[in-house]
């Protein structure tokens, strides 16, 4: 008789704990999708902003990159774990502000390319205790292509540590050329090539930018002073 | 000779202990790595195809590569761009619809190769709807009347890839770009499951290729560029990105 009166107590009482236990996982599902779904829309909202100058969305768009992602740990784990501790402490430094630097600006070329995308937001996938993926699909001109944003809680925050565009995974893609750049070359190397990259490039198109710019004031000029001797 | 025994033994038992103290060390300060060792750990990368790759024709890759690059910014590019100039773009975008529904045969039988009834179903329907309705694929009523949106892409690469077969190792083909052995032969049956071979010869149906292949990147110019402009090493960048994305096609 005590043993079928503790059964039906225990039934629920499992029962409550289960479903006080569901909230909670709930909660940070839920999280995670407010997170994801509000930095997105707020990315998507200044990008189609007309009013907004050009300079003034980037920096922006920039501002909510940086809340959104964990960028030093996105440096780490592309370089690494055999790399990493490789490295010394300035090397890692520079390392990182390199990584941050390059992805930044490669952010925000890929702004201009952002013209009539909406996108789509589906339930965030629990993958660990502190882990969630979340599955967005981006529908464009021609197509529809699936982004993962892999989200980990950090202290008391949610950061994005890694981004999967049709299964590229951003953190992957550049770890494996870091790897497959160390085999051969040394650290310095590394380092001095991704500055090269990193800031190099922007001076170089500015350069042509001006380059263009003088040459079609120069044309002017010509066909100005020819319709002067025209008209004299 | 008690001394001996010992000392040896102290010797041999430090410098088996140092190497692990300094490891306990490094993964105390580096739990991060621990934490994602399942996603970016040195096996995880290699299950992704990253980091060490079997790429015994790099030579001849990096060269093709780099024709292709410059064939794409020097004849390419300004080609599409003359041609996105002339032709309005919800017009380009119709025609790649049409291409996209008469490579309708190629679905269709990855599909049923792999089983995949429910992709298979969906596929059909579109393709009569689309080819009815939308005017032989030129829109896309399926979608925007009947919500039978556009799934995933099937061809005969994948079909391998379900069934185990591996990539063999990256080939990148003139003009195609990168492939593998395993894509890259699956091409040739896929020929015959092109409806316009049926149709008409050689020379058209090369004509006919690249006109799509053209339609499509004058809607796509700044992709490419922006994608390899990054890249520390665009050649190693490009193959491994086909990679991760070919292995998640198959999984799907």
């Amino acid at each position: 008789m005590k043993r079928i009166l503790t059964i039906f107590l225990a039934v629920p009482v499992l029962a409550v704990s289960i479903g006080a236990a569901e909230p909670a996982k709930d909660k940070d599902a839920a999280a995670v999708k407010s997170f994801v779904e509000t930095n997105i829309t707020n990315v998507l909202g200044i990008l189609k902003d007309p009013k907004l100058e050009k300079q003034e969305r980037k920096d922006k768009v920039l501002a909510i990159g940086d809340t959104m992602f964990d960028l030093p740990l996105m440096a780490k784990l592309s370089l690494g774990r055999q790399h990493w501790t490789d490295f010394n402490e300035s090397e890692r430094e520079k390392f990182t502000d390199l990584f941050v630097t390059t992805l930044k600006s490669s952010f925000v070329d890929k702004i201009d390319l952002i013209t009539d995308e909406a996108v789509e937001f589906e339930a965030p996938q629990r993958k660990s205790k502190t882990k969630f993926e979340m599955l967005t699909v981006v529908v464009s001109k021609d197509s529809r292509y699936n982004m993962i944003y892999k989200v980990v809680k950090r202290g008391k925050l949610w950061k994005i540590y890694d981004v999967e565009i049709e299964g590229i995974s951003i953190v992957r893609s550049y770890g494996s050329q870091y790897s497959q750049f160390l085999i051969k070359h040394s650290k310095a190397e590394l380092l001095e090539k991704m500055a090269k990259k990193a800031f190099s490039q922007p001076e170089e198109l500015e350069k042509k930018a001006a380059e263009i710019k003088q040459k079609s004031a120069d044309r002017k000029k010509k066909t100005e002073k020819a319709t002067e001797k025209k008209a004299e | 000779m008690r001394y001996c025994v010992l000392t040896v033994l102290f010797f041999v038992f430090s410098a088996q202990g140092l190497p692990v103290r300094a490891q306990d060390a490094v993964e105390a300060v580096d739990e991060d790595f621990s934490d994602f060792e399942e996603e970016f750990g040195d096996e995880a990368m290699k299950m992704a195809g990253t980091n060490t790759v079997f790429d015994p024709l790099r030579g001849y890759n990096r060269v093709m590569f780099k024709f292709n690059d410059k064939f794409y910014y020097w004849f390419a590019k300004p080609l599409a761009r003359g041609y996105g100039f002339v032709v309005p773009e919800p017009a380009r975008k119709s025609v790649n619809k049409a291409f996209h529904n008469l490579h309708f045969p190629l679905r269709f039988v990855g599909s049923l190769l792999q089983f995949k009834f429910k992709k298979l179903g969906v596929e059909t329907g579109r393709f009569v709807v689309n080819s009815t309705l939308g005017l032989g694929g030129l829109f896309d009523p399926a979608d925007r009347w009947l919500g039978l949106e556009r799934p995933g892409e099937e061809d005969l690469g994948q079909v391998l890839g379900h069934y185990g077969v591996g990539d063999g190792f990256p080939i990148v083909l003139p003009l195609l770009g990168p492939t593998n052995i395993r894509d890259g032969l699956s091409i040739i049956p896929a020929i015959f499951l092109n409806p316009v071979f049926y149709f008409a010869d050689t020379n058209v149906n090369l004509a006919v290729a690249t006109g799509e292949q053209f339609n499509f990147i004058s809607l796509h110019i700044g992709e490419y560029e922006n994608m390899t402009k990054d890249a520390l090493d665009p050649y190693i960048f490009v193959r491994d990105a086909y990679k991760q994305n070919r292995d998640k096609k198959i999984r799907e």
